[in-house]
């Protein structure tokens, strides 16, 4: 396969190999997976608050350690999880590396005749490590915890019924399409003889996905019409899913809580 | 565009999620009065096409490719509150499934991409479809994706946790996503060229009522 338009097969084939890959995460038998997801959600969303909190290395690095802890505890191997969250620190490091030497401070050594400053590097350290992990704490959640469990726990959390079910059915038949439109650019490959011209490809990228929104829409079309021939006034469920909240989901809400307290005070007080 | 979470200051990722918080509440109101209960679910079949559509690689000069965002594109063809709906399910799964943002970012992810990109195309297409339909469709595309990067530039250049100054933020992204910008607009112009050309029906402005509900829903 060559051109751009292929390569839509590899970006679809790489989000379900994610995908696929935190699905068997998600059913080991780890800390995290036996928690109530909204205690999971909650909690890891406390840890997110904290670390934007943190104005000091010390307790970024100490977040990053609990996350560590917690990737460990629920059998998330730490290649995964630095997998999935080592991209996009690594691009904001490259943003903000010109802070090393645009920080006034005292200067740690000279390239090319301009210092970079110890404050400079400070900065540029903290806000990595700070980026990490925040995505790393994102990571655990979608490693850990089925989206479905998520949906549930936002039905528990009194998110909006009617977002709870636009959510749910998006991704129900979000893999239906990942499929359609795969299924479509090979066919669109295998008719292809010889590679195609930049003019070319762009034409047929527009056919394609013009034809693909139109059979979705279609699709869409004939779903409400069997719902209304089924009767039409039951709406779907929402993935109502009750459970007992336990001593280890205190725990984990107790640590969330005091993580989030523990960075403000060290963030205020002189 | 997602921001990922470290680079907000709390105070700021909250007036996010206020904002978005808001304007998704009016949308589901709205939603539910064009559709009813029942029926408002399926708008999920209509997000996750749109969010398949994103996976496309589109082919741009230098032998590299582009994806497309869709919250124009998305307004045009759904209309403001179906369309706000849409994209709030792409960003929440995009976070929630594919990891890309952050948890305490989400709000403000959603008010970029899902607010003001569906709003911002919606009302450039509404504003410009009667002087030339194809050009308004460009228009809302380029110009949703501009004013959704000044959003974020303002989000990240206000937080402390940046050092970058606001000026700084808001010049780089407006300028870096104007010219992606252009991209985008391609993008929707020629997608809105197809299905408009195809299901003419579909296309808000060309039915009497101006609901996007005959959009399968």
């Amino acid at each position: 396969m060559t051109g751009a338009l292929a390569r839509t097969v590899e970006s679809i084939s790489g989000a379900l190999r994610a995908v696929f890959a935190a699905e068997q995460v998600a059913a080991e038998d780890g800390f995290l997976q036996g928690r109530d997801p909204r205690v999971t959600l909650l909690s890891l969303g406390g840890f997110a608050l904290a670390v934007m909190l943190a104005r000091t290395p010390a307790v970024s690095l100490g977040l990053g350690v609990v996350t560590v802890a917690l990737a460990l505890l629920s059998s998330v191997p730490l290649r995964e999880l630095l997998a999935r969250s080592a991209v996009v620190p690594a691009a904001a490091a490259v943003v903000v590396l010109p802070q090393a030497v645009l920080l006034p401070g005292d200067a740690l050594a000279s390239v090319l005749g301009v210092a970079v400053t110890d404050a400079g590097v400070a900065y540029v350290v903290r806000f990595t490590l700070r980026v990490w992990v925040g995505v790393a704490l994102l990571s655990l959640l979608t490693v850990t915890t089925p989206f479905s469990a998520l949906v549930a726990a936002m039905r528990e959390l009194r998110v909006p019924v009617a977002l709870v079910w636009v959510l749910a059915v998006t991704y129900r038949y979000l893999f239906l399409f990942f499929d359609e439109l795969q299924r479509l650019v090979l066919a669109r490959d295998s008719r292809t003889t010889d590679s195609a011209g930049a003019r070319s490809e762009w034409r047929d990228a527009k056919r394609l996905a013009g034809t693909f929104l139109l059979r979705t829409l279609d699709r869409g079309e004939r779903v409400g019409r069997g719902m209304r021939a089924r009767g039409g006034a039951r709406p779907p469920s929402p993935y109502g899913r009750p459970r007992a909240v336990d001593g280890y989901d205190y725990a984990l809400s107790a640590c969330a809580v005091a993580a989030v307290v523990g960075a403000g005070v060290v963030r205020w007080l002189p | 565009m997602h921001i990922p979470d470290g680079f907000l200051d709390p105070w700021v990722a909250g007036l996010f999620w206020l904002g978005s918080g808001a304007a998704v509440g009016v949308a589901i109101k709205r939603a539910r009065d064009e559709l009813g209960d029942e029926r408002t679910p399926l708008l999920g079949v209509v997000a996750a096409g749109i969010f398949a559509a994103q996976m496309l690689n589109w082919p741009i000069p230098g032998g590299t490719s582009a994806h497309f965002v869709g919250g124009a594109f998305a307004g045009i063809l759904l209309g403001p509150s179906l369309g706000v709906l849409a994209m709030t399910a792409v960003v929440a799964i995009q976070a929630l499934v594919f990891g890309d943002g952050g948890i305490i970012a989400l709000g403000a992810n959603l008010f970029a991409m899902a607010v003001v990109d569906v709003l911002v195309g919606y009302a450039l297409f509404r504003a410009c479809r009667n002087v030339h339909e194809s050009g308004a469709a460009f228009l809302a595309g380029w110009g949703a994706v501009t004013l959704s990067a000044f959003v974020v530039g303002v989000g990240v250049g206000a937080s402390s946790a940046f050092a970058y100054e606001l000026g700084t933020t808001v010049t780089i992204m407006v300028v870096g996503h104007a010219l992606l910008g252009v991209v985008e607009g391609a993008i929707t112009a020629a997608v809105y060229g197809y299905v408009a050309d195809a299901r003419p029906d579909l296309v808000l402005g060309r039915r009497d009522d101006e609901h996007a509900s005959g959009v399968g829903l």
